[in-house]
């Protein structure tokens, strides 16, 4: 598509018209609780039936403006997006500097068929601009679009033969299930609640519903919100690189962009350990995971797997990351002095690409950083530590899951490692 | 490349008394820090006084609110007189020890421009060194706040793609803030690596 003439018009689009009506589901569901609550109280109405009348009108002719007003245009270069009444807003996004795009479809867009398109950029914070809602089929072209546009910079012309997709990994249920229950904060809820079972039975007082029931919802919400959106992960390689689909109420699907992954945790909670499993999270430069429980689609490799699938996916988005490298040495004799229970777990290995360091107790977790992508390192020293020659070094890489940390080396070898920064990579 | 010698392995780390010492130890080499965190061929150049005498003024300031707070305290509440005469001495104690780690944490912080990467320490009991290759940089930011603008004092700081990094040198002299942005930027545009 080209600018022709008028800027104004030309080529510019709306979204679908049933937009407002999805954005302002949630609204209209708060309301109808409300509204349910008044009825079964029964006796007094607190708030007469036009008032809602008018908000629910209100909140329409708001979502109609601001429907009408917004329009987006793709352009030769750009993604322009135009939006606002009263303060126009004209926002361009260089299509070659799009690091990612995601379909997202939350439950209700789900149930008509509708998505929205997520579009982030590098060093923004958070999601750069959003198109809601599309068809499920636009959006997915468009997608596909923004994606091989964006892709032309890297040199990964668009193909005319389509190769089908290549299914890399998918999760069975089952075991998406039994992981999230088998995760470690499940299991100390449920040691804390036989606890205070036990203590209460002792003490003669019955089972307090008050403290479990709490207990029970909280861990119950995080079960099923784990399974419902790692439900049927399916990870795939297509010609444009790896994608990513998942979500069992609302699907999501994403672009994995394994040239810009610049970090990767592999974390084994302490039965999954037992059981062979692991998970995996990348770090993906671009891609910004806000708050510590939100690990959001496009930095998950894969949410459960067992240990083998798991080293499999790894070298998908690592090439080159063979036992050489994940092959750790424990820190010396002497740290389990700073740290009894957990010192075994440490450890720090790596090769001329990459920096691996290993620990934690009861979540063991596994960072692998390429040395390419280490952006500076801090050493830092207690007292404790410097007692006994002992430094801690920690990584930094792009804002991600991936943090990898050298905890009491040898402080010899912990200056080495931090000088080793900015060493660039070895071509590979 | 940087098996400078360190001079005077074991010499005292205070560097000399008139703010702006510091630039001329940096051309001379710098000041070599005297103890085992010192890693070999990294020569610190110091932070001059100024800023503890900053830090200092401000802890005594709010000293001076709290002990006044407990003067009123004693005064006009009834049954406060004990405690917050107890108040008032623990207030001093943390003054008088607050007073030598203010002067310890400041001489401990120190930076070092190597070959290929600035390199930054603080911190007197837990310590800390912050490396950043020049290539890394994305921007480097001078600030002085009215505070530090009244004692001639402006700071440093570093930023990378990466938001853990810290890489922060406060204390300095604005004059010699800026020229440490200039060569950093212009070494950053020099050995530029991708994120």
């Amino acid at each position: 598509m080209s600018d022709r003439g008028h800027p104004r018009s030309a080529g510019f689009r709306r979204v679908h018209p049933v937009s407002p009506l999805l954005r302002g589901g949630l609204l209209l569901a708060a309301l109808a609780v409300t509204l349910g609550r008044q009825a079964l109280d029964g006796n007094r109405v607190v708030w007469p039936w036009w008032a809602f009348a008018l908000v629910v009108a209100g909140c329409f002719a708001v979502g109609a403006v601001s429907w009408w007003s917004t329009r987006y245009r793709i352009g030769d270069d750009e993604l322009r997006i135009d939006s606002g009444v009263l303060v126009r807003r004209s926002r361009r996004i260089r299509l070659d500097r799009i690091q990612a795009v995601e379909v997202q479809q939350p439950f209700l867009a789900r149930l008509v068929g509708m998505a929205s398109l997520a579009i982030e950029t590098a060093g923004g914070s958070g999601t750069e601009a959003t198109l809601a809602y599309l068809p499920l089929r636009q959006a997915a072209e468009l997608r596909r679009h923004l994606l091989v546009e964006a892709g032309r910079e890297g040199g990964e012309a668009p193909t005319t033969t389509a190769s089908p997709d290549v299914v890399l990994h998918r999760v069975e249920p089952g075991l998406l299930l039994a992981a999230q229950l088998l995760r470690t904060g499940p299991l100390l809820a449920a040691l804390g609640a036989l606890a205070t079972a036990v203590v209460g039975t002792l003490a003669g007082e019955p089972l307090s519903l008050a403290v479990l029931l709490p207990l029970a919802l909280g861990v119950g919400s995080a079960v099923l919100q784990g399974f419902s959106r790692g439900y049927g992960f399916t990870l795939r390689r297509s010609e444009h690189g790896l994608s990513v689909r998942a979500g069992l109420f609302g699907v999501q699907s994403s672009a994995l962009p394994v040239q810009r992954v610049r970090g990767l945790v592999v974390r084994e909670p302490v039965v999954w350990r037992r059981l062979g499993w692991a998970s995996v999270d990348v770090t993906v430069a671009g891609v910004v995971v806000r708050g510590d429980d939100d690990t959001r689609l496009s930095t998950t490799l894969v949410p459960v797997a067992r240990r083998a699938d798991a080293e499999r996916l790894v070298t998908q988005v690592l090439p080159g990351l063979g036992p050489a490298a994940t092959a750790t040495t424990p820190p010396p004799r002497r740290a389990r002095r700073l740290d009894p229970l957990a010192w075994r777990r440490l450890g720090l290995g790596g090769d001329d690409a990459y920096v691996v360091t290993r620990r934690g107790l009861l979540t063991r977790r596994t960072d692998v950083a390429p040395r390419g992508a280490v952006q500076s390192a801090g050493l830092r020293q207690g007292p404790l530590q410097r007692r006994l020659g002992l430094a801690t070094v920690a990584l930094h890489l792009p804002a991600g899951p991936a943090d990898p940390t050298a905890v009491h080396r040898l402080a010899a070898e912990a200056w080495q490692l931090t000088l080793a920064t900015g060493v660039p990579r070895p071509p590979a | 490349m940087h098996d400078l010698q360190r001079s005077g392995a074991r010499s005292p780390c205070r560097t000399s008394g008139h703010a702006g010492s510091y630039v001329h130890a940096r051309t001379l080499g710098g000041v070599s820090s005297p103890d085992a965190f010192a890693v070999p061929g990294v020569d610190w150049v110091r932070l001059g006084p100024g800023l503890t005498r900053l830090r200092r003024l401000q802890a005594g300031a709010v000293l001076v609110l709290t002990l006044a707070l407990l003067a009123v305290l004693a005064w006009r509440v009834p049954g406060w007189r004990v405690g917050s005469g107890v108040l008032a001495a623990g207030a001093g104690g943390l003054a008088a020890v607050g007073w030598r780690v203010l002067d310890r944490s400041v001489r401990a912080w120190g930076y070092a421009e190597r070959a290929d990467d600035l390199v930054v320490t603080r911190g007197a009991v837990w310590r800390r060194i912050d490396l950043v290759p020049y290539g890394r940089m994305q921007m480097v930011d001078v600030s002085s706040g009215p505070a530090e603008r009244a004692f001639g004092l402006a700071s440093v700081r570093l930023h990378t793609a990466s938001p853990s990094t810290r890489a922060y040198i406060p204390g300095l002299a604005p004059a010699e803030a800026a020229r440490l942005r200039d060569r950093l930027t212009r070494r950053g545009q020099q050995q530029a690596a991708g994120l």
